[in-house]
Order: C-alpha cells, then sequence, then structure tokens
C-alpha cells in the first residue's frame, strides 16, 4: 500500500516539476520575461506580447505569477530571479512511471495551437470530440496504480456496491471485474464518448453507466464505496458534489478522493495551466476545503490521509 | 505495460477515416504486404489519396501525419515494385483502435 501511496505521490509531483518547465519555456518563447525585464505595466505587457489569444496569454501571465516567477507592483512587473531543482531521490527511482509523459508532450504541443485562438483543431483536450486521447490518459499505468489504492483502501472486492462518479472510460472495466456477479458497479460521468468507450469493455460485468453531471446525482441506492478521482476540478458546485456522494454511502461507508491536492503539492498551479486547454477545467480542490465542506454539512465522518494525493472519508 | 503510444498517433488517426480504412486493411492482411492499387481498390479510394494517406503528398496530405512517417506501416522495395506491410507497432496501435469503433462512429 505504501509503495502504490508513493508512486501516485511522486508521480504526480513530477508532472508538476515538468510542467514548471514548459511554462519557464513558455515565457522565455514568447518573449514575456524580456519584456518584464523592462519594468512594463501588466497592460503593455499584454498588448506587446505578439500573441492572438489575449485570455490565454493573460492566463499564462497570471500563472507565472503564482509561481513567483513574475511579481506584480501597483505600477510595474518585476521578474523575480528563479531556479528551479527537479529532484529524482535515488531511494525512489523505482516509482517513475514513463507512460504519462506521451500524453504531457503532446498536451505542451497544444498550448502553442491555443494561444493563436482557443478553437484551434489542434487544441485536443474536450472529453467528447478527444475522448481516444482521454482514454489513452485514463489508461496509463498511473492512473491505474491508485485504481489498484482505491481497490485496496475501500476493499472493494466480490459483492461490493460500488459508485463512481466522474468514472471516465477505463476504472468501469477494471472495478466492473473486481465487484463480480453479485457486486454492483456504477459509473457516472458527463462525457457520452468516454462511456461509450467504457460500454465497449464492459460488456457482461455487472456495470452500470449513466451520462449525468456529477453535482446532480441522486442516487436512490446505497453504496459501500463512492469514489471521486480526479473529477473535482471539473465541478462547478462542489459542495453539492461532496453531499450527494456521501448521502449515498450507507453508515461505515468510504468515499475515495484521489486528486492534485493544492494544499499538498507545492506548484500545482503550472499543472492547472495546462489541464486548463480543457474547457470544463476550474482548479484543484485542496483537502482543507473538503473536509471543512464535508463537516459543515453535519455529516459524522473520520478522515483517513493516504500519502498526498488520497484523501479517505469514512461515513460513520 | 501497454505499449507506450505517441497521441499523435491517434490524433494522425482521429482526423483521418482513409488512413484508418488503410490500416484495417493492412491488419487483416497481416504480416502480409501489398501494393498501392490494391489498397486503394480494398479501401474505395484512388490511388493518390492512398499515396497521401501511405506516406504524404505535396500540400494535401501532411506527410508528418502519414502512416509511414509515424512508424505504422513501413515502405518495402521489391524489383522496383513497392510494398506496404503493417509494422508491429503498427499492429498494436490497430488493436488499441478497436476499443474506439463504437466511439468513431457516434461522435466523429
Amino acid at each position: 500500500m505504501e509503495k502504490l501511496e508513493k508512486t501516485v505521490d511522486m508521480n504526480i509531483q513530477q508532472m508538476i516539476n515538468l510542467s514548471v518547465l514548459e511554462l519557464v519555456k513558455l515565457g522565455l518563447k514568447y518573449g514575456i520575461f524580456k519584456a518584464v525585464s523592462k519594468k512594463i505595466s501588466y497592460i503593455d505587457l499584454l498588448n506587446q506580447v505578439d500573441v492572438p489569444n489575449k485570455p490565454l496569454l493573460k492566463k499564462l501571465i497570471d500563472h507565472l505569477k503564482l509561481l513567483g516567477i513574475i511579481e506584480e507592483t501597483p505600477t510595474h512587473l518585476l521578474l523575480n530571479s528563479f531556479s528551479y531543482e527537479i529532484r529524482f531521490p535515488k531511494e525512489e527511482h523505482m516509482y517513475l512511471l514513463p507512460d504519462w509523459i506521451p500524453s504531457f508532450e503532446e498536451i505542451y504541443r497544444m498550448v502553442d495551437f491555443a494561444l493563436i485562438t482557443p478553437n484551434h483543431p489542434h487544441v485536443l483536450m474536450d472529453f467528447d470530440k478527444d475522448a481516444d486521447f482521454w482514454d489513452l490518459r485514463l489508461s496509463s499505468t498511473f492512473h491505474e496504480a491508485y485504481r489498484i489504492l482505491i481497490a485496496k483502501l475501500g476493499e472493494i472486492g466480490e459483492g461490493s456496491r460500488v459508485l463512481d462518479i466522474g468514472c471516465g472510460s477505463a476504472s468501469p472495466a477494471y472495478f466492473g471485474k473486481l465487484v463480480g456477479e453479485e457486486g454492483e458497479y456504477v459509473g457516472v460521468d458527463y462525457s457520452p464518448a468516454l462511456l461509450e468507450i467504457a460500454k465497449n469493455r464492459t460488456e457482461g460485468l455487472p456495470v452500470k453507466l449513466k451520462e449525468m453531471d456529477a453535482s446532480l446525482i441522486k442516487p436512490k441506492n446505497k453504496y459501500d464505496v463512492a469514489i471521486m478521482s480526479f473529477v473535482l476540478e471539473y465541478i462547478e458546485n462542489r459542495r453539492s458534489a461532496l453531499r450527494n456522494a456521501l448521502d449515498s454511502l450507507e453508515s461505515g461507508g468510504k468515499l475515495i478522493i484521489v486528486d492534485a491536492f493544492k494544499d499538498e503539492f507545492r506548484n500545482v498551479e503550472a499543472l492547472e495551466f495546462f489541464e486548463g486547454l480543457n474547457s470544463a477545467f476550474r482548479e484543484y480542490p485542496s483537502k482543507k476545503y473538503i473536509k471543512e465542506v464535508i463537516l459543515d454539512e453535519g455529516f459524522e465522518v473520520k478522515f483517513g490521509d493516504y500519502g498526498k494525493a488520497i484523501l479517505l472519508i469514512e461515513k460513520l | 505495460m501497454p505499449p507506450i503510444i505517441d497521441p499523435h498517433i491517434l490524433r494522425s488517426l482521429h482526423r483521418s477515416e482513409l488512413r484508418r480504412r488503410i490500416l484495417h486493411y493492412l491488419y487483416e492482411i497481416y504480416p502480409s504486404a501489398t501494393y498501392l492499387s490494391e489498397i486503394a481498390r480494398v479501401v474505395s479510394s484512388d490511388p493518390s489519396n492512398v499515396r497521401g494517406a501511405l506516406v504524404g503528398l505535396g500540400n494535401r496530405y501532411n506527410s508528418e501525419s502519414s502512416l509511414v512517417y509515424l512508424g505504422l506501416v513501413e515502405e518495402i522495395v521489391n524489383n522496383g515494385f513497392k510494398y506496404y506491410r503493417l509494422t508491429e507497432y503498427g499492429k498494436k496501435v490497430v488493436e488499441m483502435l478497436k476499443d474506439y469503433q463504437t466511439y468513431y462512429r457516434k461522435f466523429m
């Protein structure tokens, strides 16, 4: 279990590390740093940098500010001195997974096209139009690692009843096999294309797939485990989604949330910039916010932190 | 571990029904190779379009998205004739694409 936790945490951290470097590369490539070094104002910078998609340029500058590379004073922008070290401790080499890299390389390529226009045909992050790209990501060994971890933490096996909120295309087949004939797996997602791919893989399994917005779920049945993996960042009304997820659980049931939590991963803003090419992306949640909302909603729960990326909420 | 497939390959196939039809035909006859006009006949297209999809053609077909450039198909020259055959990597990609058949039909 500890090995899986480290695998998930370390690979998220490396995704963030590479994204920081890519943001720096964009700052250099589009002359942002050079322009800022002349102590110009925010507005002048937006006008001077020769990029047609100004809203995305603004977002890029804002993310460079969030990372502390650029600072804004009341009159102008400042370029802070910046150094960034990527560390690969030798005792952690075994946790590195290679197959999420090609997807990220593709995303880094997409940004150049997105800076021309947000609707550029090479920007391929839509859950429906580009479901095959998403499926490639969701089928990687990184996503497999946290699915195994969820199964262990939720003690998902023969006969388990599982509700997977934002199930995507790869999880239904994995959990459907685990719960077996006596169990039940309900996968909910708002992308019909991802569900279509999932459907192809789950024939003959006790899997139900529903096309629905996660915040609108009103489950009639009760489940042993509810899963929210990398989904809260796409949900507008998180409070409602969390309340509905907990309402769907039996007493003793577990809600397992996997995410790049803002209060756990340093510089996660870099990752947010790239994931933001999907128009539905909002921002990563923080564990603190989730815990506060759940207690505020009056649920009696026990929280468990498993590494940085997993929050387990047991309904008492 | 599943094969690591560059998403750029999926993107290229995503954008072209013809490239997908050619791949599926070469998969059917794998490991045999065949020549251009035979592929054109089977996929119901003309040889110049098929050549574009296989190796690129002027401005009309981007060579960087062509099946040979992407490493999915290999061009074999024998006695002055050119033949085309699916690579081992191309075979894995087609097997993966089969998961997306319904998706492509409904959402493309």
